[in-house]
């Protein structure tokens, strides 16, 4: 690769990598974030020629992210099987690796709601609301019609207020705020 | 928006991206990443060029020798024409400072950036002084002791060349600052069967530069050979300080994507835990602790490690 390809590479990856290493120490422990964020960039570097430039990097960056951290759950299964039959040897003071998320117990409530929802319907609040990526941008993560991306949030969030008995779904069916870069 | 959607953006659990990694695990992160990097592209690209590459050095070579040829001629004639006009003939001065014990033969590709010939080129280093030498000849001679396990007689000898208070640091030892820790390493690495070799010592300033080279015949998760530089401080005849630069180059990559894998193989047979036991978090996940407790481990571990490999 080409001093000039490297010097990219790492404007590409000081632009991203923090917003890339948030997104996957959301849905995992610090180390296993921090190995991911690697591999998310390991690659982007091989396949430098495909990262879109500009605004449309990161979205595909989080979009490489999805599939790392997809391998990488079936991975954890497999060690969480391993670990059961090691369990004399583990050492119970440790914390664990449960994701960052469930450490913190004041958003047990509404993180336990998400889980309860569809696994597309939980990536794409995140995406959302955690990422602040735009809708406009998700449909084309997802290769769906904007549309279809309003009617599973709005769904979505009618059920999650169904589980933590919030008072007000109504207002669950105004899809989008400036903010989020859609359509009034 | 709702007060679902609120509540949902306040259970983000990383509110701001930017703060959630330090700078130097964030720097550590990229050279980690350009070290894997490197791994592919040197299997992918660097090998299929090597033979062209020797057959135009090749050319490199025999155009030198002609133009070599040339100047003599020149310089013959010159000289028949002029002699009674040039000053008596002098000894021209050394330049170069090698230590005598060598192991030549390494490839170019494999160096780390800063060479001999670079170096030489771009800053003519002082020679070393006959104490120097025979300092460097020392250290070489200890170093180049072959395996770990056959140190026992020049260990001790070895160590003693370093100030009881020297600091040291090394790729594996980023937080080591004293000749314990040193010692932890070096029975890390007798544990691997490793081995160092000098490729040439040369005087810089006030440092003594090594290229040296360590590679493992015993364990195969941690084959190199990775080139490395050690710098030294000497001061009235002791080490005082030491530092070994790894190059980022493809060559060091095996060691981090294979320990990265043996860590990986840890945690899904001991458990999370086990890689803090054995493992320093600073960015880089191959980065070992060295200490009692955890030599002890890694001594336990790595051969059932290295069996899965073989099965």
């Amino acid at each position: 690769m080409s001093n000039n390809t490297d010097a990219r590479f790492e404007a590409l990856y000081r632009a991203h990598a923090r917003e890339v290493h948030g997104y996957c120490l959301r849905r995992m422990s610090s180390d296993e974030a921090k190995d991911a964020t690697s591999e998310v960039f390991l690659v982007a570097w091989r396949r430098f020629d495909d990262v879109p430039q500009g605004d449309e990097a990161l979205p595909w960056l989080y979009g490489v992210a999805r599939n790392v951290l997809t391998n990488r759950a079936r991975s954890v299964r497999r060690r969480d099987r391993l670990a059961a039959k090691a369990a004399a040897n583990h050492d119970p003071t440790v914390p664990g690796p449960e994701p960052q998320v469930v450490r913190n117990e004041e958003h047990a409530e509404i993180l336990e709601a998400l889980s309860k929802l569809p696994e597309k319907d939980q990536k794409i609040l995140r995406l959302v609301e955690w990422e602040g990526v735009s809708r406009d941008r998700v449909t084309e993560m997802f290769f769906v019609s904007r549309a279809a991306i309003d009617k599973r949030i709005a769904r979505a969030y009618k059920k999650m207020a169904n589980t933590l008995g919030v008072p007000n779904p109504d207002l669950l069916t105004t899809p989008v705020t400036i903010e989020e870069g859609g359509e009034a | 928006m709702s007060d679902v959607a609120q509540l949902m953006r306040a259970a983000n659990p990383v509110p701001d991206a930017a703060v959630a990694i330090t700078d130097s695990e964030f720097d550590a992160l990229l050279l980690l990443t350009q070290s894997r990097s490197g791994k592919v592209e040197v299997q992918e690209v660097t090998k299929p060029v090597e033979p062209e590459k020797k057959q135009r050095r090749g050319w490199l070579v025999a155009a030198a020798a002609f133009a070599a040829v040339i100047v003599v001629i020149g310089a013959v004639m010159l000289l028949g024409n002029n002699a009674e006009e040039l000053p008596p003939a002098t000894t021209p001065p050394t330049t170069q400072a090698v230590a005598p014990t060598t192991v030549p033969v390494v490839e170019e590709e494999a160096l780390p950036p800063t060479t001999q010939a670079s170096a030489t080129a771009t800053t003519v280093p002082t020679a070393l002084s006959a104490a120097e030498e025979q300092f460097v000849a020392d250290f070489v001679a200890a170093f180049n002791g072959g395996t770990y396990d056959t140190w026992p007689g020049d260990f001790d000898e070895y160590l003693g060349l370093f100030a009881a208070n020297a600091a040291i640091t090394t790729p594996w030892l980023v937080d080591a600052t004293n000749l314990e820790t040193y010692e932890n390493e070096l029975a890390f690495r007798g544990a691997w069967n490793t081995q160092l070799t000098s490729n040439g010592c040369r005087h810089e300033f006030n440092l003594i530069r090594c290229d040296m080279e360590f590679s493992s015949d015993g364990v195969e998760s941690f084959v190199g050979p990775v080139p490395i530089m050690i710098s030294l401080t000497v001061e009235d005849n002791e080490i005082t300080s030491m530092n070994w630069s790894r190059s980022l180059a493809p060559a060091a990559a095996p060691i981090d994507l294979r320990a990265t894998q043996f860590l990986l193989w840890l945690e899904e047979g001991y458990g999370p835990g086990i890689s803090r036991t054995m493992f320093i978090d600073n960015g880089s996940l191959a980065n070992p602790v060295l200490n009692e407790e955890s030599l002890a481990l890694w001594l336990e571990l790595l051969p059932q490690y290295e069996a899965t490999l073989e099965e």
